[in-house]
């Protein structure tokens, strides 16, 4: 094979926030292959870019560390992968070093821990434009000849800010088919700054320390009181926006699909296959798709709080708290990416470098509130909780979905604490507060495109699949002569849901519920459309056209709804997130008891919560 | 096995730690885990601390403080900014610098 034609593959190697996911995008742009999650760089990203010449390279992005000895289990697959020793993946042909130019003093430890691997390698000293603003001057030349490697500038933010890496790349001589497994030497760390300080005295004309303007802002948002107000402010901004910006295109995408539906109705034949299509197809995937615009509202702010560095000062607010509950500090940001999916989450809690921490943050990120249960409540809460505004200026809806939010992170408060080692181990924090800066628009739609895509994927395939057989199993067998109740009574799924009343009763659930439970457990949001399917079915007569949030006004009562929202704090994990869990903990033993305390929890507070209700509502 | 740590204190070293230092107060790293533990994980931190970039010689100065006692501390350690904990920042020795 010529080696000219075959494609290379290249690693990006750096410390974290120097600019290398965005470098990843503008290199690859839409051609990449992103793991099942936002923002932070902790699973594989690959991708594929062709140069000047038309030559085609592959990508890996690697998990940002701070030095290729590391001990947490991000940096242990970057050290793994660099060094040939990762057991799936290949060897990588070229390393780009990428090095924040404002942060060279850092950035340049870990290019000296590189360079003894003796692999083919470039820098690229990123984040130039910032680096010039603030009249931070690097000798290429000399940079290079004290490294004895190619060095490029590059702006990842900026259209063609790669191109001086590509044509450096396309120079390198590169024998990639002879590879073997590289020897890691470590360097003391001591001896390692004392080449960086003489490096950079050679090559460094101004060594500005720190963005003042970071400083300022820091002043206000890591503030006790003010930073602490902003903080609450801009959470509850995010639940309010949530349900107020969504409105008209939840409405544009429900009366579409419901005209999709009697477009259906209309222009077949009667029989199971309209039926089929018209409420299980149909009615079940627009039920869950009407969702949409608030996914990516939800996701719109965490992308643009973790892109501008909002999220660690977060952290460094919220560190008393956790400490207090026996969490490591760290576990913020999993936790907080966990509103978006437990999925993610849970993997990104590989940046907690102690075993206990982290397995406490696993069992506790089920707590956090997940889009997938934005679906349920907000299709409960706008059927039951009058749109109308308290205390001046609030919405009573945002207000209720701001408690349930509430009453998931202060029960993973109170686990955290039950489950706190009692031998008064100290937890690490360790974590970088990076300069702020404007979110790249670039990097924001791609990340938004990659949960749209993700979520609506998931309504095409599971989801839809889920519908068809729950529509298959509350259609047969039909109802008998002088049937009483609806057809779906009689269905196996009805018996499901009868035999699960028994157990659900108590709490205030009717065997549609039960019903909806079931399929619910592969995915949440399925719950709803599964409760579209099983009203669509359930109704007699004219009024098949409604959509679900009157039908269930009108046939549940409060304290059963009030139930099925504290239910759904809790709600038993979805089976995605257990299989993660069981990856990620390599047992099966921490999934099981995450499944029991989870349903216990979700049951007891469903038990408490409609028994006071019905006791004050009647 | 459970670790049980003694917090041991080495009367050799009596400079100053950064968990002591004011907001706005500078310095140079001293030495790093002069109070002397058995505890694997004390030296896991050690080394880590070092690789985010508390070398020896290195400046650094206390930017924020949390508002409850015991919160935690931001340092900026070269040309970055990290958060620290209490019992993180003790293990830092620092050798203050004449005020400006």
């Amino acid at each position: 094979m010529n080696s000219s034609v075959a494609s290379p593959l290249v690693a990006l190697v750096g410390n974290p926030n120097c600019g290398k996911s965005a470098l990843f995008n503008r290199l690859t742009g839409a051609r990449q292959k992103v793991a099942n999650f936002a923002g932070v760089t902790v699973e594989r990203k690959t991708g594929r870019f062709v140069s000047a010449s038309g030559r085609v390279w592959q990508i890996l992005d690697l998990p940002g560390t701070y030095s290729i000895n590391g001990n947490t289990p991000d940096e242990q697959i970057t050290q793994a992968v660099i060094t040939g020793h990762h057991r799936s993946e290949a060897i990588p042909d070229v390393l780009v070093c990428v090095v924040d130019a404002t942060n060279l003093r850092r950035g340049l430890r870990i290019a000296l821990e590189l360079k003894q691997l003796n692999m083919p390698m470039v820098l690229a000293l990123n984040m130039m434009d910032v680096a010039q603003k603030r009249n931070i001057h690097v000798d290429l030349t000399a940079l290079s000849a004290a490294l004895a490697i190619p060095v490029v500038e590059t702006v990842a933010i900026r259209p063609e800010g790669e191109v001086n890496l590509l044509a450096a790349l396309e120079q390198l001589s590169l024998n990639i088919e002879e590879k073997a497994p590289a020897k890691s030497n470590p360097i003391p760390v001591m001896e390692l700054q004392a080449q960086v300080n003489n490096i950079l005295a050679t090559c460094l004309q101004n060594d500005l320390p720190i963005s003042s303007k970071t400083e300022q802002i820091d002043q206000i948002i890591l503030h006790p009181l003010w930073g602490t107000t902003l903080f609450l402010s801009l959470m509850f901004l995010i639940f309010q926006a949530v349900f107020s910006w969504a409105q008209w295109p939840m409405e544009l995408i429900a009366s579409s699909v419901e005209a999709l539906g009697d477009l259906v109705q209309s222009s077949m034949q009667a029989g199971v296959l309209r039926d089929l299509l018209a409420q299980g197809v149909v009615g079940g995937s627009g039920a869950v798709l009407v969702f949409l615009p608030q996914i990516v509202i939800l996701f719109f702010f965490i992308l643009t709080l973790e892109a501008s560095g909002y999220l660690p000062r977060a952290a460094f607010l919220l560190d008393r708290l956790m400490g207090s509950v026996g969490l490591s500090g760290r576990a913020f940001i999993p936790l907080l990416s966990s509103f978006a999916c437990a999925i993610p989450g849970i993997m990104s809690t590989r940046t907690i470098a102690h075993p206990r921490d982290r397995l406490i943050t696993i069992m506790i990120a089920p707590l956090m509130t997940c889009s997938a249960r934005l679906p349920v409540y907000a299709l409960i809460i706008a059927a039951f909780i009058p749109d109308q505004t308290v205390f001046g200026l609030l919405n009573l809806q945002g207000v209720v979905l701001f408690v349930l939010y509430m009453a998931g992170i202060l029960s993973a408060m109170l686990v955290a604490w039950v489950m706190k080692p009692r031998n008064k181990n100290n937890h690490a924090l360790l974590l970088e507060l990076p300069d702020y800066r404007w979110p790249n628009l670039r990097d924001l739609s791609l990340g938004l495109w990659e949960r749209i895509r993700i979520f609506v994927s998931r309504v095409g395939t599971i989801i839809l699949a889920l519908m068809i057989l729950l529509w298959f199993l509350s259609s047969f067998p039909g109802a008998p002569e002088n049937a009483t109740h609806p057809a779906i009574y009689y269905s196996i799924a009805g018996l499901i849901g009868r035999a699960l009343e028994v157990i659900f009763a108590p709490i205030g659930f009717n065997w549609q519920i039960c019903i909806a439970l079931v399929p619910g457990m592969a995915a949440r949001e399925v719950a709803v459309a599964a409760l579209g399917t099983v009203y669509a079915l359930s109704q007699h007569g004219d009024n098949l056209a409604q959509t679900l949030q009157p039908l269930i006004a009108q046939s549940w009562s409060l304290p059963t709804a009030l139930s099925l929202l504290a239910w759904f704090v809790f709600a038993p994990q979805c089976i995605a997130t257990l299989s993660v869990v069981k990856r990620e903990t390599n047992s099966w033993r921490y999934p099981l008891i995450m499944v029991g305390y989870l349903f216990g929890l979700a049951y007891l507070a469903s038990f408490l919560t409609y028994r006071i209700a019905t006791a004050f509502l009647g | 096995m459970i670790i049980v740590r003694k917090n041991t204190l080495n009367l050799a070293d009596c400079g100053l730690s950064l968990d002591q230092l004011k907001v706005g107060d500078s310095g140079f790293v001293g030495k790093i885990g002069q109070l002397i533990s058995t505890s694997p994980t004390d030296h896991q931190l050690v080394d880590r601390l070092m690789e985010i970039g508390f070398i020896p010689g290195e400046p650094l100065q206390v930017l924020h403080k949390g508002f409850l006692s015991g919160g935690p501390i931001a340092v900026r350690i070269g040309q970055s900014t990290f958060a620290l904990r209490h019992f993180e920042a003790a293990l830092i020795s620092v050798i203050p610098s004449i005020t400006t």
